[in-house]
């Protein structure tokens, strides 16, 4: 890449923190990297100082929380996480959404806390220097106006293509932040907001929480992209049921969607309808439609793809999560 | 196979399948010269437009920049790719007075380095006068459409060339005319009528195009470059920079892939001139987003079709409109154009045939050879109308591309002699494999 | 600022100079004059070609700072074949006619021997998460599974899951 920066090692969380402090809006984490260098080759970021957060010891772990459920170092690469015994055991439903992104030589340098914090994605922002130098700068780029939506006021920043967020979000996990003021543990699913996440400048994401699942929950990440592999999610579905199997009971469901829109949102009008009810493939479809009108109000175009594609995309993925859900049930 | 042949028959390892097996083989950036520069162009920033002024001092004074040309440093001739019954003359190597799509030919600078080349770039100041621009053919072909070319230069080397005025932005129209086409559309029992879209296609091989170019104290060009024609690159870059031919030696490096892609000049004249101007031999590789924005892609077409049959399937009389979206440059739109006329007038069988073919200049970029040549489109148009017509005839589709397909020995509309042809055999035997005897129930069930 | 740093490839450690900004594919291909390792998407890890092994495992050098490189076994093609021989990925992809412009071939032996080295005997499944990040313009993919199930033990199984 053409632009050069300060490059620093940290040996401890407290020494990347002051870095992050002292170098304020100039400095960028750097972990796996498979977010952060194309960008950087792109000039959509230049950092004038690069914190390599990997060489910092103790982020690098999936260790069981005391009976509670699990704890996962940020620095734990997507491989790791989509090959772990422990995970695919418990927590299937996140070994799946890891085992998707990308492939396999990005996840075995990609790492969690990475994919969680990845910057959102604009089919005008997320462009060339070359082919950016011939458009007036948008509003992320401190212009006045918005590519994507040309009657927007202010950046729509687009949308978080990540596929583990989801799946954290179904599984009801919580984030560890430290920065210069100490420690806070967030629930996942409070994030994430539509300007960008909630990490300040001075904060590491430096661990995951995940409590332990319900008996009887079965969880599903599925996800649409044109190819099998490379590609960003179109639409993702995270979906972790618990059956009463006796009576083909739904006890409960969560059900989220991932780079549909925005940030991904939970579907409760869907979990709602199906919670309490006997599955069968009449539910099931009148849940798709449940789902499909609200994805419709929210699924924002992307590139060649319409908020419509993804409406349908989304009807699709439902279906077929709950399906393989009540399969693993049985 | 006869064991009296060593070779025909015979299984024979991929001669330099253990250079590329073992990362060996050199592919054009694996050429490493000594005091090697790195080049790159500088590109339009607008589909249209006339240039002001080009100020190139802040780059040439950057340190590592050792050269920055521009048309004034180049012989300013129009050059062609092509050579396909007509040679059409209307590229430049850099533009001396309008870029005509965005990617167009501006500047080129030779520096130590890629970061400086990019540096480079980036200072260069270019005055533009910006012009309306039309990307849709049909629309360019309008009266009053924005001119894309006024005027190039048609002919060939034995009777020289001619400058012509370009009217409608149409480059040339390829015609196919034979028998009597209102006499056959009289004698048809249906007539159908289609209008066809195929878009545009980039080739995408895996390897950019590149070059590397090294000329000796005495003129002698030694050019290194990723393509499938070293021959015809030699040959256009005596057209397009007035080398003797004997000056220049053209070396085609491992490449990888084409396609199509790499039966075209791209930055082969830019090297050699930086070359010449620097004394050092000079490197250029296109990016990945070069290839999307300023290499050939298949031409997108447009085809209005008109067929007559008669009711027992025989094909009466054909009519087609093509559009061919050339672009910017006609490089291959001129082969591209006969060859969609030749395969209309050939698959299927027809004795009344009226065809014409418009290769027609937009500000998109530019159309040229792409692995099937013309073939894809028409034939998809083909293959689609003839299912049209069995349903309106409410005939099997095999039977009636039986009774239609060429055989050897005939001699097609257009002319050509088909000298051997296994299409019957083809669609007879496919349709066979596929079971189409047990699965063809009739239009109706569809 | 350059920095002096040493990188073992293939077995050798050698001393290179190198700017924070450089990745371990410009490393390769320019100071040591490796070029058999290859770039095709302008480095935004979007094709594989670069593909080399670090520590056991398939990654895009294009992605890999040279500084992270440090301390690292790192295996490219110009170490695949050993002692005059060549590995038997390399023989199955000359046997089973899998290379046509050859371009994509270093990335795809990497990729396959990281695959082949933890697991001598993959499915087909698993051969083809292996090699989902290399991609292929020239041969649809076909003979490459074919030369790779052959080197798993699995030939004329193909559909095995």
């Amino acid at each position: 890449m053409r632009k050069k920066f300060e490059y620093f090692e940290p040996e401890t969380i407290e020494e990347a923190i002051s870095l992050l402090v002292k170098y304020k809006g100039q400095a960028r984490l750097f972990a796996g990297g498979t977010d952060l260098l194309p960008l950087m080759k792109q000039e959509v970021v230049s950092p004038q100082y690069l914190v390599n957060i990997k060489k910092t010891p103790g982020l690098d772990y999936i260790n069981p929380d005391n009976g509670k459920g699990l704890k996962v170092g940020a620095l734990t690469t997507l491989h790791a996480i989509e090959t772990s015994p422990v995970i695919r055991e418990k927590f299937g439903i996140l070994a799946q959404a890891a085992s998707k992104v990308g492939y396999l030589q990005i996840r075995n340098i990609g790492s969690i806390a990475g994919n969680i914090c990845q910057g959102y994605r604009c089919w005008y922002y997320n462009q060339s220097h070359d082919w950016r130098k011939f458009w007036a700068p948008c509003y992320k780029r401190g212009g006045d106006i918005c590519y994507a939506d040309k009657g927007a006021k202010r950046c729509q920043n687009m949308v978080l293509r990540s596929d583990t967020a989801p799946a954290l979000i179904a599984l009801g996990a919580k984030v560890k932040l430290v920065g210069e003021d100490g420690e806070r543990v967030i629930p996942i699913k409070d994030f994430f907001e539509k300007t960008g996440n909630r990490l300040r400048g001075d904060e590491i994401l430096t661990e995951i929480q995940i409590p332990d699942q319900p008996p009887h929950a079965c969880g599903v990440y599925l996800r649409w992209s044109p190819r099998r592999a490379l590609d960003y999610p179109v639409a993702g579905t995270a979906v972790i049921m618990e059956m009463d199997t006796e009576n083909s009971l739904c006890r409960n469901i969560k059900i989220i969607f991932g780079s549909v829109a925005p940030v991904p949102f939970e579907v409760d009008e869907a979990e709602d309808f199906l919670r309490g009810k006997k599955i069968d493939s009449d539910i099931i479809d009148m849940a798709a439609q449940i789902v499909r009108d609200s994805v419709a109000t929210k699924a924002i175009k992307f590139g060649d793809h319409s908020a419509d594609y993804k409406t349908t995309m989304a009807g699709i993925l439902i279906k077929q999560s709950i399906e393989d859900c009540l399969k693993l049930a049985k | 196979m006869s064991d009296a042949f060593s070779v025909v028959g015979k299984r024979v390892p991929q001669k330099d399948g253990v250079d590329l097996v073992t990362g060996v083989g050199k592919f054009i950036d694996d050429i490493v010269l000594p005091k090697m520069l790195y080049g790159k162009i500088l590109r339009s920033a607008h589909a249209h437009a006339r240039i002001l002024n080009i100020d190139t001092s802040k780059a040439e004074k950057l340190p590592g920049v050792k050269a920055v040309i521009t048309a004034k440093d180049t012989p300013r001739l129009r050059y062609g790719v092509a050579q396909i019954y007509d040679e059409i003359r209307d590229e430049p190597v850099l533009t001396d007075d309008k870029v005509r799509f965005y990617g167009d030919r501006v500047a080129a600078v030779a520096a130590v380095d890629v970061d400086t080349v990019e540096e480079a770039l980036d200072l260069i100041e270019v005055d533009y006068e910006v012009l309306p621009a039309v990307f849709d053919p049909e629309e360019a072909m309008k009266p009053g459409a924005p001119k894309v070319h006024e005027r190039f230069y048609k002919g060939d080397g034995v009777h020289g060339f001619k400058e012509c005025e370009v009217e409608n932005n149409i480059c040339i129209t390829k015609r196919v005319l034979a028998g009597d086409v209102e006499k056959g559309f009289k004698e048809s029992d249906v007539i159908l009528e289609g209008r066809y879209t195929a878009h545009g296609q980039e080739h995408s091989h895996l390897e950019t195009h590149g070059a590397v170019a090294a000329v000796d104290l005495m003129g002698n060009i030694k050019l290194w470059t990723t393509t499938q024609t070293p021959f015809t690159i030699r040959r256009d870059l005596v057209k397009m920079l007035g080398i003797p031919l004997g000056k220049i030696d053209v070396i085609g490096t491992k490449c990888g892939g084409a396609f199509g892609g790499k039966n075209e000049v791209t930055v082969e004249p830019h090297a050699i001139l930086l070359a010449q101007k620097t004394g050092r031999p000079v490197k250029m590789i296109y990016s990945r987003e070069e290839e999307f924005i300023a290499s050939t892609i298949r031409h997108p077409f447009i085809f209005y079709s008109k067929i007559g049959v008669r009711k027992d399937g025989k094909l009466m009389a054909k009519q087609g409109k093509a559009i061919l979206n050339t672009g910017a440059y006609s490089n291959h739109g001129v082969g591209v154009a006969y060859l969609t006329g030749a395969i209309f007038a050939t698959l299927y069988r027809v004795e009344n045939v009226n065809y014409e073919g418009f290769v027609v200049y937009t500000n998109c970029t530019y159309g040229g050879a792409f692995r099937g040549y013309g073939n894809p489109q028409m034939t998809f148009a083909i293959e689609t109308e003839m299912d049209r017509v069995a349903e309106t005839l409410n005939m099997n589709p095999v039977e009636l591309r039986l009774i239609n397909a060429p055989v050897a020995g005939e001699k097609s509309a257009c002319g050509i002699l088909v000298g051997s042809c296994g299409l019957k055999d083809c669609i007879a035997q496919a349709a066979k494999t596929v079971g189409w005897e047990n699965k063809w129930k009739g239009w109706e069930t569809r | 600022m350059k920095q002096l740093i040493s990188l073992n490839v293939n077995g050798e450690v050698c001393d290179v100079a190198v700017e924070p900004n450089k990745t371990l594919l410009e490393v390769l291909r320019n100071e040591l004059q490796m070029t058999g390792t290859k770039e095709g998407c302008g480095g935004l890890g979007q094709c594989g070609a670069c593909t080399v092994i670090m520590d056991g495992k398939a990654v895009n050098s294009c992605l890999v700072l040279a500084m992270d490189a440090r301390d690292k076994e790192i295996l490219t093609i110009e170490g695949v074949a050993t002692g005059g021989k060549l590995h038997p990925i390399q023989q199955a992809f000359l046997d089973h006619w899998a290379i046509q412009c050859g371009f994509c071939v270093p990335g795809i032996v990497l990729s396959a021997k990281a695959l082949f080295d933890e697991n001598p005997h993959p499915t087909e499944d698993e051969i083809k998460t292996a090699i989902a990040g290399n991609l292929c313009r020239c041969t649809g993919y076909a003979k490459q599974k074919e030369a790779l199930l052959a080197v798993a033990g699995r030939q004329g199984k193909e559909g095995e899951k």
